[in-house]
């Protein structure tokens, strides 16, 4: 299973932010390598860092693809190709 | 008798001009010549090769008749079970499976035509692969320049068709690997309608897409072969429950009353100089004026990319689990981002597939035969990364497949014509409507009678 990065404990004193506070780490990460964690997690795949990039990679080309095809208007009956018989 | 047609060594061994072990053994000389420097094959059955010969020369010693392919010598992607043989699909991970208990149905029936099986080819891990490189077994190579990719994923077939190492191989195409190698290797290649061949006792990939063709340097030798091979088979669920259609006798019709068109639009955008001057070739020779275009075609490839890659997902994600770093990187990563796709973007793929379906079908009333590029491109370097797509610098591994993948979305059928450019050769996909391989092998057969198809024997 991938790692989170450690999260900073949120600080619970009510001082305002000062421009020198740490960002959290979470910031610079790609919003996608949530997803993947998450993703990888639910489905026990373990999801070395080093193979991260090009996860990360294949699966936007693949979410973008899969977007444009559901970009394009279909008729709620529309059956998949796939059909049953029983 | 490198060189020698398939229907030629068949009919030299009928008349007992020839012995088919003596067959059986040339091609098994020039394979251990060659196979170091080609990378074609994987698993070489020389005592089965021996074995079946030495019956076949028995049989016509008896009197006996002798099939449409006796003694021809013929070799498999090594995702088909052969028996006795692990089947590996590419991956290291299957090849620790135990032997095949049977020969694929494929195998059965070449063999029962009088085929010889001579092997299994190399292939790029588990189909999903444009290339012909395999990082467990090394890259199968074009035999027109040792330097370049045979094309995937059934790169050891094109590399052994177009090395004269076997007048006749096998092999699959889920989203162009039958079309692809013909292409970069300059060979005849068959994808037959999704459901036309049976693929009981092969490795699959994606069900959904999954076909099984032949690879011959010649139209005859293609037609004899697929002929073989038809028929129902109730060990894939998928094979239709239509009788066979045999269409060697058809080659001889030519091209009359046959509407035939170019594809347009989507299938001219980012072709190579190569990949239009083999079109226009085609179609100048057939004298096609007309152009038409497949509807939403660049969007039936990105529903074929997504299902690839989740279905290809789906079956190996008990491996990608157990034994990831056992895959080839390049493999695994894609298959590891097929598994967290969402499921409602591939129910619209499914969707989208049958109205794409539906709507090209429509354009089938109108002509008989499309013709389109095969490859954007000729053969890369093996290794090679990138390529100028449409001008643009494009990843090579995924987009090989551009022209390809619009065509086997729906299990059209489709002839790889080689158009013998120099360096290198380059296909043209003849497509027709779905069990209508006999439109694309008249128009094959026509365009090598007259001289613009062909496949040309390299210096190797």
């Amino acid at each position: 299973m991938m790692r989170r990065p450690k999260q900073q404990k949120a600080r619970k004193s009510g001082r305002k932010r000062t421009s020198q506070r740490k960002k959290p780490a979470r910031s610079s990460r790609d919003p996608l390598d949530d997803f993947i964690v998450a993703g990888a997690r639910a489905l026990n795949l373990a999801i070395d860092p080093a193979w991260m990039a090009a996860v990360r990679g294949h699966l936007k080309v693949t979410l973008g693809l899969g977007l444009k095809v559901a970009a394009f208007a279909l008729p709620d009956e529309a059956e998949p190709a796939p059909v049953f018989e029983a | 008798m490198e060189w020698f047609s398939a229907s030629e060594i068949a009919r030299a061994v009928a008349a007992g001009e020839r012995d088919a072990v003596a067959v059986a053994d040339a091609a098994l000389s020039r394979i251990a010549t060659l196979n170091k420097k080609l990378n074609a094959f994987t698993d070489i059955a020389a005592v089965r090769a021996r074995a079946k010969a030495k019956a076949l020369d028995e049989a016509r010693e008896q009197g006996k008749a002798l099939g449409p392919l006796a003694g021809v010598p013929f070799a498999v992607k090594n995702l088909f079970d052969i028996a006795g043989v692990p089947t590996r699909a590419g991956s290291k991970i299957n090849r620790g499976h135990p032997p095949a208990a049977r020969d694929a149905t494929l195998i059965q029936r070449l063999e029962a035509a009088g085929a010889v099986l001579i092997g299994g080819l190399n292939m790029g891990e588990y189909a999903y692969d444009f290339t012909g490189e395999n990082v467990h077994d090394g890259a199968s190579r074009n035999p027109h320049d040792l330097s370049r990719m045979s094309g995937g994923s059934s790169g050891g077939s094109g590399s052994a068709v177009g090395g004269g190492l076997v007048p006749l191989a096998l092999g699959s195409d889920t989203n162009g690997s039958i079309r692809v190698p013909s292409s970069f290797c300059g060979i005849f290649g068959l994808k037959p309608t999704y459901g036309r061949l049976s693929r009981a006792g092969t490795f699959p990939f994606v069900t959904s897409l999954d076909h099984l063709g032949p690879f011959a340097r010649n139209v005859k030798d293609l037609a004899l072969a697929y002929d073989a091979m038809q028929g129902p088979d109730p060990g894939d669920p998928v094979c239709a429950a239509r009788p066979a259609q045999p269409a060697l006798a058809e080659l001889e019709r030519g091209v009359d009353g046959l509407r035939i068109a170019v594809a347009g639009g989507y299938f001219r955008k980012g072709a190579s100089a190569e990949a239009m001057e083999a079109v226009e070739r085609v179609a100048s020779a057939l004298d096609v004026r007309r152009e038409i275009e497949i509807p939403e075609a660049e969007r039936a490839r990105s529903a074929a990319y997504v299902i690839t890659a989740t279905e290809g997902a789906a079956l190996h994600l008990d491996r990608l689990r157990k034994r990831a770093s056992d895959f080839d990187p390049a493999v695994r990563d894609r298959l590891i981002a097929g598994a967290l796709v969402p499921a409602a973007l591939v129910n619209l793929a499914q969707k989208f597939r049958r109205w794409y379906r539906h709507h090209v079908l429509e354009l089938f009333r109108e002509v008989d035969v499309i013709l389109a590029p095969a490859t954007p491109c000729t053969a890369p370097m093996i290794g090679q990364q990138t390529f100028m797509l449409g001008g643009v610098e494009t990843p090579l591994r995924p987009n090989i497949g551009v022209y390809t993948q619009p065509i086997s979305f729906i299990g059209l059928p489709v002839v790889a014509a080689p158009v013998p450019l120099k360096p290198l050769p380059i296909a043209v996909q003849i497509i027709a409507a779905p069990w209508r391989e006999d439109a694309a092998l008249r128009v094959a057969a026509a365009l090598e009678r007259a001289g613009v198809a062909a496949t040309s024997a390299p210096r190797l």
